[in-house]
């Protein structure tokens, strides 16, 4: 089960590419995208999914592109997780739960600029597939190493190593580092300069 | 004659009744909140309030919704332990994701354990100004949040747009009855305990979405356990690594 480990932040900086993220912008559907995404470890990549925020009103992920979020092979992605409130604190609030999400606007502010900007492929509907468990073992061999600074993945892949410095939490992987952190619930892993 | 007449006001009266009936069904704005409801809602919260210290644990079911519109159901709990008026430990653990969020001594965390990464910013106040400030600021949303803010957010029954009562029903070993609401953006359904006014069960149906994904929980309160605000005081594992919490008011990652 030997995965690149640079996969993640291909796909990323490749979804980029494909379809530079603006505000509110959604599903990531470029055919070569998702082709790249098919190819690489769709169980353990947790790739991007849908974004929920505007419900139906957003334009579909075509329907082989639910393949990047399958964990076991067939599974379409998740365009929405419901909601666990009735209310949601204020009526500055009265909006769905599905748009209170991480959304590409807030991480956009703060990479783009000198970056290569990126494509928040995390969003609310984080499910834990970062908590490793796969019922198909799957693996395929992209050999890229381009990993664009900034970028963000859902998670990294399971050989990575914890490193501290400075301070720091990072997770190393290869050449590649990534800095996790929080977005709403979720946990996110953004590609940084390695920090030493 | 007469039945010839008949027989033409038959299908008029038919196609009369469905047409009545289907916009009683496609619109639900202009429904009626029975005061009965909002009575019964606002005894409710009134009992929540006065809870100073509480302990619930609560079966929840949760439901994605595939691009496909298919919809997926989880199993899980949520541990809910509060201190009034400003600590909380709350446990939102599935098969799929396991939160803990700590609030109190002026901050929030959040901790993923099989992730091993917390998180921690300031908050201050009462329980729900931190949960406006988690939601506004970072994000976050946590599970149930309602059994906080109903009963101090007066704002909220403004907001019912239909309610009514349906009827006693049992849930476990308890006598509950069932009301059942409409807002916007989502229809809910809670059942209150008839002895004791605190809420048996809560089913929220998303109705933005055309599969209309719900979330439901029985809550299993224990009023006898009174959690102190140092007994849901974080305390960080040994092996856990602290990351930031992106703040989405600045755009600030951090």
């Amino acid at each position: 089960m030997k995965r690149p480990t640079n996969s993640l932040a291909v796909i990323a900086s490749l979804a980029i590419m494909a379809q530079p993220v603006t505000a509110g912008m959604t599903a990531l559907s470029a055919g070569g995208f998702l082709l790249v995404v098919a190819a690489a470890d769709s169980a353990e990549a947790a790739p991007p999914r849908k974004r929920p925020g505007g419900g139906s009103a957003r334009p579909s992920r075509p329907a082989g592109g639910g393949g990047a979020n399958r964990p076991a092979g067939g599974r379409p992605a998740v365009r929405n997780n419901g909601r666990t409130n009735v209310n949601h604190g204020g009526h500055r609030n009265n909006i769905s739960n599905n748009n209170v999400n991480v959304n590409v606007n807030h991480g956009g502010n703060h990479y783009d600029g000198g970056h290569h900007g990126h494509y928040d492929h995390h969003d609310r509907w984080d499910d834990d597939w970062d908590d490793h468990w796969h019922p198909v073992a799957t693996a395929a061999a992209v050999s890229l190493t381009a990993a664009a600074i900034g970028s963000i993945v859902r998670s990294v892949p399971p050989d990575c190593s914890t490193v501290i410095v400075n301070g720091i939490s990072y997770s190393q992987c290869g050449n590649t580092w990534y800095q996790p952190q929080y977005a709403g619930s979720s946990v996110q892993y953004v590609v940084v300069n390695p920090p030493r | 004659m007469r039945s010839r007449i008949e027989c033409l006001c038959l299908p008029l009266a038919l196609l009369a009744a469905s047409t009545a009936h289907a916009q009683t069904s496609t619109a639900p704005a202009a429904g009626v909140v029975e005061p009965a409801a909002l009575a019964a809602m606002d005894k409710m919260s009134a009992k929540l309030i006065t809870l100073p210290a509480f302990a619930l644990k609560a079966d929840v079911t949760t439901e994605q919704v595939l691009d496909t519109g298919q919809k997926l159901q989880y199993g899980g709990t949520v541990d809910i332990r509060a201190h009034r008026p400003d600590a909380f430990k709350i446990s939102a653990v599935s098969d799929i994701q396991h939160r803990d969020y700590y609030f109190g001594g002026g901050k929030f965390t959040i901790m993923a354990p099989r992730l091993n990464y917390y998180a921690s910013v300031p908050a201050t106040g009462s329980i729900g100004q931190a949960l406006d400030k988690l939601k506004t600021g970072y994000g976050i949303e946590l599970p149930l949040a309602d059994l906080f803010t109903w009963g101090t957010d007066q704002s909220l029954r403004m907001r019912i747009k239909s309610g009514y009562l349906i009827r006693p029903e049992k849930i476990d070993s308890r006598t509950c009855t069932h009301y059942a609401f409409r807002q916007e953006q989502v229809d809910w359904q809670i059942w209150i305990d008839d002895s004791d006014q605190l809420p048996c069960k809560l089913v929220i149906t998303d109705t933005t979405d055309p599969s209309m994904p719900q979330y439901a929980a029985v809550l299993h309160w224990d009023l006898q356990t009174q959690p102190s605000a140092a007994d849901l005081a974080f305390a960080p594992p040994a092996d856990a690594h602290q990351i930031m919490l992106v703040d989405l008011a600045n755009g600030d990652k951090k």
